[in-house]
């Protein structure tokens, strides 16, 4: 992939509307592997005063969202499976990281975690699979 | 258990639950003794890259419905895993509504499953969760 197409890549993927609402910040991007974070504010609490799941599976989803659509082909999500292993409070600084593991014709399979960033503590785990579309997002 | 204890349950947990609602545009629509039902619309600020709703909130709405179902019996609890298959993509303006309704409820965990539709009643995601119950209860 040259340097202007990945440019191109990196610009529609940056312009995301709800990692803008929830204030995700992109930390890295490369071919089948996306990075983010994001600092738990009070509004991201449920009821028990923990991180809403929602929440974390969003920044997971952002970060999946990332390394799917890297190769700068539309990549719709067909399935996602998640485990939650540790509760996180306001002032948690959390990081979504993606990683492709398979990738055969449209059909990708990716392994999402969820880290508090101050101690490396593993908050969620999930396994993803998206399907690839054969349209460019970047025009030719 | 009745559902005017349902909707007490509802009442407290939209009450404490009433910023993270009003941040994704949550709305309680009803709730029995093992079902919830709660509403959004696709907000601009909702959208992915593709102009579709965002997986990520597909499934917090699905998580929301699933929660409040697991608890309206007046028990607190805590979603350990879940699944999340999605059906039709979600866009601009499409008004969601998320049926969760309780299959099996054990002392320490329960398990629901919760179907997310649109305005045309076209299935947009299906989610199963699994409940882990604190034993705390909500009012």
């Amino acid at each position: 992939m040259d340097e202007k197409t990945k440019l191109a890549i990196e610009k529609v993927i940056k312009n995301d509307p709800f990692a803008d609402l929830l204030n995700v910040t992109v930390e890295e991007v490369s071919v089948g592997y996306g990075r983010v974070s994001m600092t738990i504010e009070p509004e991201h609490q449920n009821f028990h005063g923990m991180t809403h799941g929602g929440v974390i599976f969003s920044l997971g989803d952002i970060a999946f969202a990332i390394a799917g659509n890297s190769r700068g082909k539309t990549a719709v999500a067909l399935n996602v499976d998640i485990s939650f292993l540790q509760a996180t409070q306001v002032g948690d600084k959390l990081v979504g990281e993606a990683k492709e593991i398979s990738l055969n014709g449209p059909i990708g399979l990716y392994e999402i975690t969820v880290t508090n960033h101050h101690n490396q503590d593993l908050i969620a785990k999930s396994q993803a699979v998206l399907y690839r579309k054969k349209d460019s997002f970047i025009g030719d | 258990m009745n559902s005017s204890l349902a909707n007490k349950v509802g009442e407290r947990l939209c009450e404490i639950d009433q910023k993270i609602m009003s941040l994704f545009g949550f709305e309680l629509v009803s709730m029995t003794a093992d079902t919830a039902v709660v509403q959004m619309t696709v907000r601009p600020d909702m959208v992915n890259i593709h102009g579709y709703c965002h997986g990520g909130l597909v499934f917090a709405l699905a998580d929301h419905a699933f929660a409040y179902a697991c608890m309206a019996s007046n028990q607190a609890g805590v979603t350990l895993s879940a699944n999340v298959i999605y059906s039709n993509p979600a866009k601009l303006d499409d008004r969601l509504t998320a049926v969760g309704q309780v299959t099996t409820a054990g002392g320490r965990t329960a398990s629901c499953q919760v179907l997310v539709r649109n305005q045309k009643d076209e299935i947009v995601a299906q989610y199963q969760g699994v409940n882990y119950r604190t034993k705390q209860q909500i009012v």
